[in-house]
């Protein structure tokens, strides 16, 4: 079977699970496709051969034996190298953090997936401590755009997106503090869920803005993220903020349609400031959901704007002592916006978190009209790569700051949101968010079923020749 | 009357805060890092342009 079209995860797990095919198979196949692949995209930092052999074989032999098979049984994914990998340092895009030990176990959300039956291949490439979004990385080079290799992924799940888009694993985690999941996902046409902030645990990550922060899949399929999302939910003393609901598996809705939700479009700061294509996506989205209506979320200009202070902030204070002592192993402009960031007076950091209980509350009183919201995901397609600028509105505006400018008034009040890839045309594809009101990933994930359902959204695997 | 406060000088501002957090600085990172501190001062500008009550605290949790 090698050389065929990569499957999706569910389409592996019922392969496998009725032995139509063998957990070892499906692994050695896609070690082929990553050994084929990577050079090209540099989407994997660390590929686990033998682990994940072994991991397979033990399926296999526990399916001879009867064991029920897990959902997720055989399914290769791969995760952002901040989760935890046994036996591997957990670099996070560094220089600094390969000098770490090895982690002593995989982080939750691993755990999580592999009691589901999936199989992690291998760690992925990402911006230097997820302070980025382009998945560029000066210390183990840049991620490359599958659909165009000269672009950029996005990021900071640059490799998350590539992989997905080269069609090298079906599955793969990031994570999303300003929109590290969703800039990527656009980027690479792929779907990515951020979860409410507290749903998914991160326990067994490197931190980056530890009020932001949140874990998420992606993956080149609706029914592929509900999957994975399902196997990870529950509680976890080990995350600090992770929330204590019970687990509300969205698999059983996914196919429940759109009749009865009310989707608007964000109008005022999501209606401008970016290319034509980026709002033309939106428009096709709204269209084929019958979603005439408008709303605004308040102030997300001052909202972004706090996200970015608080960001600067925050992740300064992580990174402080390291700037102190090795700040000539950081990627210059990380530690050039690190040290801003610690410079920031106090004032200015708590006025923002003040802010963002405004703002909170005056979002979730527009959730009281409105059960899905739609925005773009990014203000434009893919950069080229080392792309210093950009030019949105008639404005020059440098790209690293900018790319997240539509994601961050979403994640700074922990909202769910599903990335949807869009093909306008022939050349590159956009992203759109489908934002729904806290711990209503569901509704976000039935759109964007019905989006894919319909044509509308479509993740693509790129022919890299 | 109301006091008008002096302009803010980035370069001036990092070396002297560099040496308060212990930071070492490489004088070719000071205009890049200047750079920065202007997008975030006009960051805290938007907010502290925006009245909020003074009873408005933070939220321990962001997502209801």
């Amino acid at each position: 079977m090698i050389g065929s079209p990569p499957l999706d995860a569910v389409s592996i797990a019922a392969a496998v699970t009725e032995r139509r095919s063998s957990a070892r198979t499906i692994v050695t196949e896609t070690l082929a496709r990553i050994e084929r692949t990577n050079r090209r995209v540099n989407a994997f930092t660390d590929v686990l051969g033998a682990r994940a052999l072994s991991r397979a074989d033990a399926l296999d032999a526990a399916l001879d034996q009867g064991a029920a098979a897990g959902p997720l049984a055989g399914v290769p994914f791969a995760v952002k190298n901040l989760i935890d990998i046994e036996g591997l340092p957990t670099r996070a895009g560094s220089k600094i953090n390969r000098a770490h030990a090895p982690a002593q176990r995989d982080g939750a959300l691993v755990r999580r997936l592999e009691a589901a039956g999936a199989i992690l291949v291998g760690g992925l490439n990402m911006g230097e401590y997820a302070y980025d979004f382009t998945g560029e990385n000066v210390h183990d080079g840049d991620a490359h755009n599958p659909h165009a290799l000269d672009h950029m992924t996005g990021g900071s799940s640059g490799g998350s997106g590539a992989a997905l888009a080269a069609g090298m694993v079906p599955l793969t985690l990031g994570s999303d503090t300003n929109g590290s999941i969703r800039v990527p996902a656009a980027f690479c046409g792929a779907f990515g869920l951020k979860p409410t902030y507290g749903r998914l645990s991160r326990a067994g990550s490197f931190p980056f803005v530890g009020s932001l922060d949140h874990l998420g899949p992606m993956a080149r399929s609706v029914a592929d993220l509900a999957l994975a999302y399902d196997a990870m939910q529950g509680p976890d003393p080990d995350d600090p903020v992770a929330t204590t609901r019970a687990p509300e598996p969205v698999m059983p809705l996914l196919e429940s349609g759109i009749d009865g939700l009310r989707i608007a479009v964000a109008d005022g700061y999501f209606a401008r400031g970016g290319d034509p294509d980026a709002f033309a996506a939106v428009a096709r989205v709204a269209e084929a959901l019958g979603a005439g209506r408008r709303v605004e979320l308040p102030e997300a200009h001052r909202a972004r704007a706090a996200a970015y202070l608080i960001t600067a902030a925050e992740g300064a204070t992580l990174h402080l002592d390291r700037l102190r002592t090795r700040p000539r192993d950081f990627d210059p402009a990380v530690r050039d916006r690190l040290i801003a960031g610690a410079m920031i007076p106090a004032p200015f950091v708590e006025r923002a978190q003040r802010f963002r209980r405004w703002y909170r509350d005056a979002v979730l009183d527009v959730f009281g009209g409105v059960d899905v919201i739609l925005a773009p995901a990014t203000p434009c397609r893919a950069p080229k790569g080392g792309q210093t600028h950009f030019t949105l509105d008639g404005v020059s505006l440098p790209v690293r700051a900018n790319i997240g400018l539509f994601t961050q008034p979403i994640s700074f009040i922990g909202l769910p949101v599903v990335a949807a890839p869009v093909w306008l045309d022939g050349g590159l594809p956009l992203g759109v968010q489908v934002i729904a009101a806290p711990w209503r990933e569901d509704l976000a994930l039935r759109v964007a079923r019905h989006l894919e359902r319909t044509g509308i959204c479509t993740a693509r695997i790129a022919e890299l020749t | 009357m109301e006091e008008t406060a002096p302009a803010f000088e980035p370069e001036t501002y990092v070396a002297a805060t560099a040496a308060l957090l212990g930071v070492t600085l490489d004088d070719a990172w000071t205009t890049s890092i200047a750079a920065n501190l202007r997008v975030l001062a006009a960051a805290a500008a938007l907010l502290t342009d925006f009245p909020l009550p003074d009873q408005l605290e933070a939220a321990p949790r962001f997502a209801a």
